[in-house]
């Protein structure tokens, strides 16, 4: 049996119980049962492009929602992604390394709270960059605003992948698997539905979940 | 843009086997658990609004292609009105995704002012509207425990659209503060008028309870109670109608000396407790109990009328006496309000005005005895019988017992008036206004320098460490879609139609998404 948190409801205080190993991550094992509440139809109308709404109005409204939630739900895991716990960002044997084009031009190998940082702090600058997301009526995007997009929420889907594959007896623990599937499921259809994100590439390292969750 | 991250991801040389690094008796701190409880209370707040606005949207343009249908328009208009709906709709989504704060609007002159913040005019500086910025102190209101009430306001605000209630149209925060965006109305308030005019002719109040009695009837059809109906939370709009608000900023009579009143408890000095929370600055303390003539009366209550409604105390003089005895009340409490409205507009004084809030409140609640009408009051006996019968016990008061607004309507008080033109007349007054930016109808307030809070977005950010201050008000934001300006070919489409409802329609619905269902174990523990 794998490691896991006992919620103790006295005084409001999580311990942890912990164990030596784990054969693999502890979502695998739960998916179905842990995803079976989700209203899929709720959701997958929810990802649709409304009519007569512009597509990269919608994709921008999107993306922001999606940094908000993933910003947030990382958020209650501070005390639990640490440089010692997380030493390299990464989903089981994929390793992410940090590199955002600009300041960082060559990928380099961060912890999982420093690549979490630094991903909230790029995103919020491309968000707030009026020329990639402008503010005031009227005012176009960019050309080629479809690839800003693309490149936030491939980073965006792997702080989820960290969070599955290494925090998620915390957020069992925590009580918050349903927000959290409920996210990352609403997430996953949007990618989908306009081809967001590689699901073969990008995918991998939780691909059973994201087939799971994608063909409820 | 693809190349240069090409080697982002790398298949580390690790056995599938996860280190577990837990050490053996880590504590999740407070601050965890604030942080769990902000983000579930935001993604559940995130997904209510997104699946309303799913079906809001559906029924804007239902309602436009039903108008559509029924008006006599070329093909060409008719495409224009729907291209238009789009561009709002485009714009809409625009405006939902940016975080608005303080500085995107020029602050221009204060309008109000109470125990938890200040009302001041703004124009927003992208469209250059005027807006009226209602502004709340988050550690004043937390201390008071008013953040229900604060957050009542913000719902109520943005569920009901009607011509009777002023509108919301945004709502942020930032740290300190709550900020409610509103139309402003420079017409003033009904306790301005009162005040200038003295007494009105039954015509006139009829006009003023008519339109009242609609704005309670859009509020209670919401489920709320207003608990707080008064002279001051009256506004006109320029036109002189009439839209129920609080800018009184919820000014909360302190009643801790007060629930435990009797109704037959004699009216003595040793009754009547002097450690109501007064305002230094307000000269409302005990004075002489002896019996003051109807004109004395009026004249004390004209001198003293401002200095409580911006204290910190507030008025007592239209709270239902149920509300007082906190015996448990429902909608008809506002009828009583709206009773001792009228008294007021067609005698020049509340029914139960005292120099002091305690006195007041205690005439409230020994109502029977206390509710008269002096020798010079020339009330149609129409009118007289309409207050009787809503300053009277909540069993037998007219709205009680589901009867609603229809049985108020009803009373042969109003019976000319058309309802349904109300809003379309013309007023019985129309306010002096030169201008949208004119305050001459608001009370002058001096500035008071606060230092200016920083831009801070109202959206989330996992930077702002999320306080046990800030988890009270997650899910504050709000847009409201008429912030939106149609052009010139828009259509007004909050018809008449009325398109069909889903479930998930319900302003009060629950989650779309079912969380209960989601969860393990009841422990939390994974097995």
């Amino acid at each position: 049996m794998g490691g896991f948190l006992v919620l103790n409801s006295s005084n409001n205080v999580v311990r942890t119980v912990p164990s030596k190993k784990r054969k693999h991550p502890e979502y695998k094992s739960k998916i179905r049962e842990l995803i079976s509440g989700i209203r899929s139809d709720n959701l997958r109308e929810a990802v649709r492009l409304p009519q007569g709404v512009d597509i990269n109005e919608w994709f921008a409204m999107n993306t922001v929602d999606f940094f908000n939630q993933i910003s947030l739900l990382y958020a209650t895991l501070e005390e639990f992604c640490t440089q010692t716990t997380c030493p390299v960002m990464n989903a089981g044997r994929y390793e992410y390394r940090w590199a955002d084009g600009t300041t960082i031009t060559k990928p380099k190998t961060v912890s999982a709270p420093k690549y979490v940082e630094y991903l909230i702090d790029w995103v919020e600058t491309e968000i707030d960059n009026e020329a990639i997301f402008p503010k005031n009526p009227g005012e176009p995007f960019p050309p080629n605003f479809e690839d800003f997009v693309k490149r936030i929420l491939r980073k965006l889907f792997r702080v989820y992948a960290h969070i599955y594959y290494s925090h998620f007896h915390e957020i069992v623990a925590l009580n918050e698997q349903a927000h959290l599937n409920t996210c990352f499921k609403h997430f996953l259809l949007f990618v989908s539905e306009f081809q967001l994100v590689d699901k073969e590439k990008e995918m991998a390292p939780i691909k059973s979940l994201v087939e799971t969750m994608l063909d409820q | 843009m693809e190349n240069q991250e090409e080697d982002e991801v790398v298949l580390a040389k690790v056995t599938s086997e996860v280190e577990d690094n837990f050490e053996d008796e880590g504590l999740v701190s407070n601050s965890t658990l604030e942080k769990v409880a902000a983000a579930k209370k935001y993604i559940e707040n995130h997904y209510n609004r997104r699946m309303r606005h799913i079906q809001q949207r559906k029924e804007r343009r239902w309602v436009l292609e039903q108008k559509i249908a029924s008006l006599d328009v070329s093909e060409k208009e008719q495409l224009e009105l729907l291209e238009d709906l789009q561009r709002k709709e485009t714009e809409y989504t625009r405006l939902m995704r940016n975080r608005l704060c303080v500085d995107d609007f020029d602050l221009l002159s204060i309008i109000g002012r109470g125990a938890f913040g200040e009302v001041r005019l703004c124009r927003e500086k992208k469209t250059g509207n005027i807006y009226a910025m209602k502004k709340l102190k988050k550690s004043e209101m937390l201390s008071r425990g008013q953040v229900e009430h604060v957050r009542a306001e913000r719902n109520l605000l943005a569920e009901v659209a009607s011509d009777c209630i002023v509108k919301l149209y945004y709502s942020f925060q930032d740290p300190e503060y709550l900020y409610l965006i509103m139309e402003y109305l420079s017409g003033g308030d009904v306790m301005t008028l009162l005040m200038r005019e003295e007494t009105l002719t039954e015509t006139v109040a009829r006009f003023y309870i008519a339109q009242s009695v609609l704005a309670i009837e859009s509020i209670h059809k919401h489920n709320y109670v207003h608990r707080d109906i008064k002279p001051d939370n009256l506004l006109l709009d320029k036109y002189g109608h009439m839209k129920l608000s609080d800018f009184g900023l919820c000014k909360p009579l302190d009643c801790r000396n007060i629930s435990a009143m009797n109704v037959n408890e004699p009216l003595n000095d040793e009754n009547i407790n002097e450690s109501i929370d007064g305002d230094e600055n307000c000269s409302i303390g005990r004075r002489g109990r002896r019996w003051k003539s109807p004109l004395e009366q009026l004249q004390h209550w004209q001198i003293n009328r401002r200095k409580l409604a911006y204290s910190t105390v507030g008025t007592p003089d239209y709270i239902a006496p149920e509300v007082l005895l906190k015996k448990g009340y429902g909608v008809e409490c506002d009828w009583w309000s709206l009773g001792a409205i009228m008294y007021e507009m067609l005698v020049g004084y509340p029914p139960f005005y005292s120099d002091d809030p305690v006195t007041t409140c205690r005439k409230i609640v020994s109502w029977r005895t206390h509710l008269v009408f002096p020798e010079g009051a020339r009330l149609t006996p129409e009118a007289r019988d309409l207050i009787c019968r809503l300053l009277c016990d909540s069993e037998h008061r007219l709205g009680s017992h589901g009867a609603g607004a229809e049985q108020i309507k009803a009373h042969t008080w109003f019976k000319d008036v058309e309802w349904e033109k109300l809003y379309e007349m013309d007023a019985a007054f129309k306010p002096v206004v030169n201008g949208e930016l004119d305050t001459q109808n608001f009370m002058k307030f001096d500035e008071v320098e606060c230092p200016k809070p920083a831009r801070t977005g109202s959206g989330p950010s996992w930077k702002v460490s999320i306080t046990p201050q800030n988890i009270n008000f997650v899910g504050y934001t709000y847009r409201n879609f008429d912030a939106v300006r149609g052009s010139r070919h828009s259509l007004d489409i909050k018809g008449s139609v009325s398109p069909p409802r889903s479930s998930t329609d319900s302003t009060r619905s629950d989650s779309a998404i079912d969380y209960t269902k989601l969860s393990t174990g009841g422990d939390g523990s994974q097995q």
